[in-house]
């Protein structure tokens, strides 16, 4: 089951300091670190893709809940407003923050979107060893854009801003502030879950 | 470069390292390949043996940032409206109001992410920069370890402007009470975001270059 290239010992050159290691065969769950400077170079994942894909499904699943349903109902003196992300990027867009709305809607809409559509266009076919034409250029992607996908960070702003206006109004949280809670471990787990080197080697067998 | 070190390296052996996919391919040269010129042949990335540019890029970003900072602290960052008074907070002023009243965790953590990791982030660019243009050598392992954590942290700064969306979204009562984004947002939101292409084009790989010509 575990037949990949990154079972194989192979050389690398840290991504950090350029230095020359000798990456010994990983048992699944384990990972190599640089002896020089530390830093990961590569990760075997315990299940193969099978986690990875599972996290993903969940991730798009719950993603899609914190973008429909409404985060926070904001009541004061009878008025109750409902607010979705796409009221609050709109919002700002109106009041002429177009470079803010913009920033907001890619961190938070448009780069976890696209990862995790990414990740399921290489993983599904991948588990049964066949590949979708385009596919490097979507891991290039993914690893390019996977810095700039926030949202565990707008979680700790939906915190924030919670306890700013609780004195002022009524709030009750929405099922998609929970959705997003449960998206920080998600996000965190699947990181740690999808090794590219283990794409990498699936996609050229797979080739 | 020099074979009489025991330090090897994909640089030493003439070797590229591609970012994307990590396959080493020979090159003839331990210098630069110019952009474009060769790419990786399992995933098709350019390959560079080092970031292109990476020392005069992260400088002009670094200053672009360190100016930007300026009236990302100095204009208000939020605009309410009550019952006709409007009042303009800028970020610090905004931490001074929740000491003011009790709430000092959320003072805690938007003085850190909005105060704090912005001006380390910065100084830490700024001594990584000067100490590679310097040629040192001294304490590599450590320079390579703040680099990582201004890399994990940058994203964090964010947290503040991700507030002004959230409150511009929730406080929209008309006369009664409105929130709306200040000036400041702007050049804050445009400070993060710069900063965090300044580390992505700092390339660690540098700091240990000088290790290795040293001997």
């Amino acid at each position: 089951m575990y037949d990949d290239a990154i079972l194989q010992s192979v050389v690398v050159a840290c991504p950090d300091c350029d230095l020359l290691n000798q990456v010994p065969e990983l048992v699944p769950g384990d990972s190599a670190f640089c002896i020089r400077c530390n830093a990961t170079l590569a990760r075997n994942p315990k299940d193969g893709l099978e986690r990875g894909l599972a996290l993903t499904c969940t991730a798009a699943i719950l993603f899609v809940v914190a973008n429909v349903f409404p985060f926070l109902s904001f009541g004061m003196d009878g008025l109750v407003t409902h607010t979705t992300l796409v009221t609050g990027i709109v919002g700002l867009y109106n009041q002429g923050m177009v470079f803010v709305a913009a920033v907001v809607a890619v961190t938070i809409v448009i780069v976890p979107t696209l990862v995790l559509v990414g990740l399921m266009y290489l993983l599904f076919p991948l588990r049964s060893g066949r590949c979708l034409p385009g596919s490097e250029l979507v891991i290039r992607w993914i690893i390019r854009m996977y810095a700039w996908n926030m949202v565990e960070v707008f979680m700790i702003g939906i915190v924030v801003a919670a306890v700013k206006l609780h004195t002022m109004a009524v709030l009750i949280p929405g099922l998609a502030a929970w959705s997003f809670m449960l998206l920080i471990f998600v996000f965190a787990w699947l990181s740690i879950s999808v090794d590219v080197r283990v794409l990498w080697s699936r996609l050229e067998a797979a080739r | 470069m020099n074979t009489s070190l025991s330090v090897i390296t994909g640089r030493s052996e003439a070797l590229l390292s591609c970012h994307a996919c990590g396959l080493l391919t020979p090159c003839s040269s331990p210098d630069d390949v110019p952009a474009g010129h060769e790419r990786c042949s399992r995933c098709g990335s350019a390959l560079h043996m080092r970031y292109t540019d990476s020392l005069n890029r992260t400088w002009a970003l670094l200053i672009t940032a360190v100016i930007l900072y300026i009236p990302a602290n100095l204009l208000p960052i939020t605009q309410t409206s009550s019952l006709g008074l409007t009042q303009d907070k800028t970020i610090m002023q905004g931490v001074i109001y929740f000491l003011q009243h009790g709430e000092w965790p959320i003072a805690v953590v938007i003085f850190t992410a909005s105060i704090l990791v912005p001006l380390l982030k910065m100084a830490v660019l700024l001594y990584l920069l000067i100490s590679v243009q310097r040629g040192s050598s001294k304490r590599a392992l450590e320079r390579t370890k703040i680099y990582r954590i201004i890399e994990f942290i940058g994203r964090w700064s964010m947290i503040d402007i991700f507030v002004v969306v959230i409150m511009v979204a929730l406080v929209q009562l008309g006369t009664l009470a409105s929130i709306a984004a200040g000036e400041g947002a702007l050049y804050f939101c445009a400070v993060v975001i710069i900063t965090m292409f300044a580390s992505a084009s700092f390339d660690p790989r540098l700091i240990w270059d000088r290790c290795e010509t040293d001997g």
